[in-house]
């Protein structure tokens, strides 16, 4: 008797130590993201800045306070070259090999062809500052920047109330800023005022003067001008200085706050009025802190949008993908370091972009 | 494994892709600069077909290639009798036309933003999806492009193509009429190229512009070369090493911040050294080309 | 006036264009080597002058002489370490184009490694502007017209009066004959690379001091040396410099009436037309020996 039971408690105690070693290695097996971005190529250094540091950045702050559910977060990053074909082949290794629950991704072109592929493998993409409309199409897809047509009637307003009769708009030829150049056409006629020019050039010019010269010769009150990114935004504005337009006013979007336009400097963006997000004080200091240079709009909404991630597996319970998105989805209110987002039913958030100016090479707040 | 899965699958639509680039540069001596655009033009007259006029994959398939056919006839037409180097440019610049007309002919291609949505291929009530289906449909396709190929490099219009290649005065004394020829297999070699932009588009599903210009084009090139010309096995080897070298570098380099410049680097470093140690090729044969 | 402005940005984009095409045509027509890496030597160039002004603090005179002299230095080093053993193991034209294809992408990616894929600026602010009447016009333009006038001729004279720019023009006639007369082709070879990367060097130091320095800035410039060679007429050195000029001036008068977005299709759809229709390029009938 004695025998039997001792050995049956061995048994219990064993299959608890078991079940118990268990449940302990699950509990500390971390949460897996991934990152599929172009991280080399042409603006490598711009992606990593404000793409994939924020979210690396979001992660250790998140494991230095003990994790999400006492578990770690881990990130692996892949780079995705600026390809369809190279997004998809990292976004699968991620998910194959390292079996990532959600991927952070960036760029309309390599993000519309990893959608299907997340579908299928149910992680959630969070696309933080994309713009496209199409995105949240998908009922995997989260951002956390408004569409690309929310910018336009504010500038429009903005314009119209600064007494602008006229304007002309120089743009990049991108999916994205298309939508928000229509717009800002559509609203700005409305409002009465005239569109006089409107020319386009490429991602990898590196001369816009002749479009300027046309556009000088319009003789326009306003110039909206539009990029994608720091490196033409800067070209743009220096030779929009150098074509001598005489315009009143200039009117951008957030990539006027980027370094290459400080980095040419002499005022080139001095008077600027621009649609962004406003950041938080409180985090970009952090962010200084910890990485050591200012945030751009860019990085505090994929900063966002990975804390927004933590939280919904926190509020979830689990990493479980679906579980997660669904939390995304009937967020409600999320208070970020951009402002207050709301998700109601889909990966869009409802929050409108605000205006402002620079001042003597300072980003204020824009009071007309 | 999807991963192992679209690697296989993006290397069989290069190799069928090389063997048709192939077919124009190795066999026939036509260094067409414009491969990369009958690709594109595959791509998108599949992606409106289905999309926006709502026809079947097969149909839009088919059409695909006779678009890419009759598109590269025309252009070919004028320019094929133009000296090496300028047919070169005259197709630099029909592939910049092609790149700058899908952006901005927007009532039709939908500009920058691309057509999301093309449908997968389905046969009677089966429909083929991701994976394994998918893999299934492109390996078919891919025998079915090299059966034809293998089946053209043993007839007797691939001596008339060599002839063509290596002296023209010499084919037309023969009695080989050198423009008709060059012209039929530029046509054919546009019409499988577009047929590979059909394959790619039910891949992805999603076509835009950014995937048929100049890096496109290089990258093909490359691949013929590395694999060697006028061979079946060469438009194998070269898609299968320029695709998967790469690959390698995400495994052995960990969480490197750079490791897309080293790939970079040793990617350019491989072509140098190919070119000088194997200039036919990894397989190609020892005639390699004339140029 | 809107005219005439877009007739001067023409040709002042035509100058800058004329500086590195001419550089590359002297290389095409005496190796027939299609140097895809002068891209490359274009953007080492910059490199060393970003080094020379920002971390050297040299003034501005002696930085340009360390740019060019770079740039020489590194085309006559592509020369040796790819093409020479290419040459000598009897490559095939395709083979040496797909070699400098990887030498480009190699010394991109190693720039890239070096100097990250920041901007690095040369100077600040905007560029100081002339204006005379309605029509303005920058000082880059008016330095690369400056540098085009001079060194062109200088470059006529040494082409037709020395001993070895003579030896130049024969290699670029005809190959198998100079090795017969016994010129030592290697030795003519670096002379014509180090000559070639030099005028890359002349507009790569104006560039980078309007625009700054990136790994990828040489790629764009392949293209028009490329176009402007062929339209120029291939062997014929100021057809070359007549091409980059006529790009210039297509891609700035295209903008006169049709938006910017039609540009590539204008310009290149001009360049096929002109190319169905004289297919010998601008100057093609100048040239004794026409290359089929």
């Amino acid at each position: 008797m004695q025998t039997m039971n001792s050995n049956r408690l061995r048994i219990i105690f064993a299959a608890a130590s078991l079940v118990f070693t268990t449940v302990l290695s699950q509990a500390q097996e971390p949460i897996k993201i991934g990152v599929a971005m172009p991280t080399g190529g042409q603006n490598g250094e711009y992606v990593k800045r404000s793409f994939v540091a924020p979210t690396e950045f979001a992660a250790r702050e998140i494991n230095a306070a003990g994790g999400i559910l006492g578990r770690q977060v881990k990130v692996t990053v892949e780079d995705t070259r600026f390809d369809g074909a190279g997004a998809v082949a990292a976004l699968t290794k991620l998910i194959n090999v390292d079996k990532i629950m959600a991927v952070f991704t960036a760029f309309t072109p390599l993000t519309l062809p990893q959608l299907p592929v997340a579908e299928e493998n149910k992680v959630i993409v969070v696309a933080g500052a994309m713009e496209h409309p199409d995105l949240t199409k998908s009922r995997w897809a989260v951002r956390m920047t408004p569409t690309a047509e929310k910018a336009g009637p504010v500038i429009a307003d903005a314009a119209n109330k600064l007494g602008m009769k006229t304007a002309v708009i120089l743009s990049e030829e991108n999916e994205a800023i298309r939508i928000s150049v229509r717009s800002f056409a559509a609203a700005f006629e409305k409002l009465g005022g005239k569109i006089v020019g409107d020319e386009t050039f490429k991602t990898q010019d590196t001369e816009m003067r002749g479009q300027l010269t046309k556009l000088r010769a319009a003789r326009p009150d306003a110039i909206y001008v539009i990029a994608s990114q720091g490196r033409i935004m800067g070209l743009a504005l220096k030779q929009i200085s150098e074509a001598q337009l005489r315009q009143k006013h200039i009117f951008s979007n957030h990539l006027v706050e980027d370094r290459e336009i400080k980095a040419i400097g002499g005022g080139i963006s001095e008077g600027v009025i621009y649609t962004t997000l406003n950041i938080d004080p409180a985090f970009a200091a952090r962010f200084k802190a910890g990485m050591g240079y200012d945030p751009d709009a860019n990085a505090a909404k994929n900063y966002d949008a990975t804390m927004l991630l933590f939280e919904a597996i926190k509020r979830a319970g689990t990493d479980d993908s679906t579980k997660v998105r669904d939390t995304i989805y009937s967020f409600g209110p999320y208070k970020g370091t951009v402002g207050d987002f709301k998700f109601e039913g889909s990966g869009e958030p409802i929050i409108a972009p605000i205006l402002k100016v620079i001042k003597g090479g300072e980003f204020v707040d824009y009071k007309p | 494994m999807e991963y192992f899965q679209h690697l296989l699958i993006m290397v069989l639509i290069y190799a069928c892709l090389t063997v048709s680039l192939d077919l124009n540069i190795g066999h026939a001596g036509i260094l067409s600069f414009g491969h990369a655009s009958f690709y594109g033009i595959g791509a998108y007259t599949t992606a409106i077909l289905t999309v926006y006029a709502g026809l079947d994959w097969f149909s839009a398939m088919v059409l695909a290639f006779a678009t890419g056919a009759i598109i590269a006839a025309l252009i070919g037409l004028p320019t094929l009798r133009l000296g090496g180097d300028y047919f070169i440019l005259a197709l630099f610049g029909f592939s910049l036309i092609v790149t700058s007309l899908i952006i901005n002919m927007e009532w039709l291609t939908n500009g920058p933003f691309g057509i999301r949505g093309v449908p997968r291929p389905s046969i009677g009530p089966y429909q083929v999806q991701s994976g394994y289906g998918m893999l299934g449909f492109i390996a078919i396709m891919t025998a079915f492009i090299f059966f034809v190929h293998w089946r053209f490099a043993s007839s007797p219009m691939k001596a008339a193509l060599h002839a063509v290649r290596d002296d023209e005065s010499v084919a037309m004394s023969l009695g080989i009429n050198v423009v008709r020829t060059k012209i039929t297999v530029f046509a054919l070699g546009g019409g499988f190229a577009a047929l590979c932009g059909a394959m790619g588009a039910f891949y992805f599903r999603f076509v835009s512009a950014d995937s048929y210009g100049l890096q496109t084009i290089i990258l093909l090139w490359a691949m013929l070369f590395v694999g060697g010309n006028c061979s079946l096995l060469g438009a194998f080897v070269g898609p299968a090493v320029l695709m998967l070298f790469p690959e390698m570098f995400r495994f052995i380099g960990g969480q490197g911040w750079d490791i897309g410049h080293i790939q970079e680097a040793l990617y350019g470093l491989l072509l140098i050294l190919l070119m000088m140690f194997r200039p036919q090729g990894l397989v190609g044969n020892k005639v390699g080309l004339r140029t | 006036m809107l005219l005439l402005q877009l007739f001067i940005d023409g040709m002042a984009s035509g100058a800058l264009y004329a500086l590195t095409a001419v550089g590359f045509a002297i290389i095409y027509n005496g190796t027939r080597i299609l140097h895809m890496a002068h891209g490359a030597v274009f953007t080492a160039g910059g490199y060393a002058l970003y080094i020379a002004v920002k971390l050297l603090n040299l003034p501005i005179a002696v930085a340009v002489v360390v740019a060019l002299a770079s740039a020489a230095a590194f085309g006559v080093l592509i020369d040796l370490l790819v093409y020479r053993p290419l040459r000598a193991r009897k490559s095939s034209e395709a083979a040496l184009f797909i070699g400098s294809i990887g030498a480009l992408t190699l010394c991109q990616a190693v720039f890239a490694l070096i100097f990250t894929t920041d901007t690095l600026y040369l100077r600040q602010g905007p560029l100081p502007i002339y204006d005379f009447g309605e029509i303005s016009i920058t000082i880059m333009h008016i330095i690369a017209a400056g540098i085009v006038i001079v060194v062109f001729p200088i470059l006529h004279l040494f082409l037709t009066l020395t001993k070895y720019g003579r030896a130049i023009r024969a290699l670029a006639d005809n190959p198998k004959l100079s090795v017969v007369r016994g010129v030592n082709v290697e030795r003519l070879y670096m002379l014509i690379f180090a000559i070639g990367s030099l005028l890359a060097g002349f507009a790569v130091s104006l560039i980078a001091y309007d625009l700054g320095v990136r790994p990828e800035m040489g790629f764009p410039v392949m293209f028009v040396s490329l176009v402007a060679v062929i339209v120029g007429g291939v062997g014929y050195l100021p057809g070359a410099a007549a091409g980059a000029f006529l790009l210039g001036l297509l891609q700035n008068l295209s903008l006169w009436q049709l938006s910017g977005r039609w540009q590539d299709v204008v310009v290149f759809g001009a360049l096929l037309i002109f190319l169905i229709f004289r297919p010998a390029g601008l100057f093609g009938h100048m040239l004794s020996t026409r290359r089929v």
